[in-house]
């Protein structure tokens, strides 16, 4: 076994509250230097940057594909997915879903090096009209894990939106934000029946790796993250 | 004023019939965050949201709610409604929207709570 340091939630330049210096060399570069083996890349409602970052990575960094899909009941949930190709397939589904909103600032697709390729319209950071079940099944229709983010938030978490996690949900993990970890808000959430993580969610970079959580696996990838959120084969995922 | 006389003044559909609407009414809130209706939706009133999630019925249950209105069209699950039913929680659906709704009940005499007793999200 190892152990990897993994941030599972950084935002990109894709997504417009972002940095716009949250570009992939820049992602890489500031999760190296903290020490991360992992990264989960979750713009919100899409994939589109997700390959650029992991070419950016290289064998240096494991980058997980992923996306935080806003539900119509604007409750925030972090896809993890097998591959770019799954995320992406599971991106199509929600911008398809998506309003035709206005865009007011950029969402920016970029290639490995920054450079810009294209901007987005659909206006991404809005609900999709995914249901809270139909996002986690949409998740796992795709091989991915679904955990429902910053629970611990007072905005766009399924508790603010729902008044608390329904405890037939099918989430992989719920993740505490990177404060709510420092303060020690994840124990109000441990006994629910769910793995916990945390992350940076970081739109600035850096923010980057400012939560993570720590993996005993075998090696830096998707499927043993899947075996360290469910406990199984000795694998194991911690707050640090 | 009971529910059955709100259903009937602002011709709302009924969607758990059978149950009782004898029930009488003084207030309401309106609301789609349902961690505010949590915190603050007044005991006894009736819950005005566009939210149709299964946790509706659970967060009116707790707030002691007497009724759910769902209001711009928007319709439940059969699950949700079948909790509600089960739940004895009169459900109603309104095509309009809910400021329309909050409008038309406010005129009836109902009230919602004073802005002095809010707690919860955003709550400074």
């Amino acid at each position: 076994m190892i152990r990897v340091a993994a941030d599972l939630h950084v935002h990109t330049c894709l997504s417009s509250c972002a940095e716009r210096a949250m570009r992939p060399r820049a992602i890489v570069e500031a999760a190296v230097a903290r020490g991360l083996g992992m990264i989960g890349v979750c713009d919100h409602n899409s994939a589109g940057n997700v390959r650029s970052v992991a070419a950016a990575a290289g064998d240096r960094l494991c980058v997980i594909a992923g996306m935080e899909i806003a539900t119509r009941e604007e409750a925030h949930v972090v896809g993890l997915f097998p591959s770019a190709a799954a995320a992406e397939e599971a991106a199509r589904e929600v911008a398809a879903s998506l309003p035709r909103c206005r865009v007011p600032e950029e969402q920016e697709l970029v290639d490995a090096d920054g450079a810009t390729l294209g901007l987005e319209p659909l206006l991404l950071s809005v609900a999709s009209a995914f249901s809270l079940e139909g996002t986690v099944d949409l998740v796992h229709r795709h091989g991915g894990l679904a955990i429902a983010a910053h629970v611990d938030r007072r905005s766009f978490s399924v508790p603010s939106q729902l008044g608390f996690i329904p405890t037939d949900a099918l989430f992989e993990a719920l993740e505490v934000s990177a404060h709510g970890a420092r303060v020690g808000r994840a124990a109000a959430f441990a006994g629910l029946g769910f793995a916990l993580t945390t992350g940076s969610d970081a739109h600035a970079i850096d923010l980057v790796g400012e939560g993570f959580v720590v993996l005993d696996v075998e090696a830096p990838c998707f499927r043993e993250l899947a075996l360290a959120l469910a406990g199984s084969d000795g694998r194991e995922c911690g707050i640090a | 004023m009971t529910l059955a006389q709100i259903q009937h003044a602002l011709g709302l559909g009924c969607l758990t019939p059978g149950l009782d609407l004898g029930r009488e009414v003084t207030a309401a809130h309106a609301s789609d965050l349902l961690s505010d209706a949590l915190a603050n939706a007044p005991a006894g009133g009736v819950l005005l949201t566009i939210q149709v999630h299964l946790n509706v019925v659970a967060v009116a249950l707790h707030a002691q709610q007497a009724a759910v209105i769902f209001t711009w069209g928007m319709q439940p699950d059969e699950v949700v409604v079948r909790r509600a039913v089960e739940e004895r929680l009169p459900l109603f659906a309104a095509a309009a929207s809910t400021f329309e709704i909050a409008g038309e009940l406010y005129g009836l005499g109902v009230r919602g709570a004073p802005s002095a007793s809010r707690t919860g999200p955003g709550k400074a």
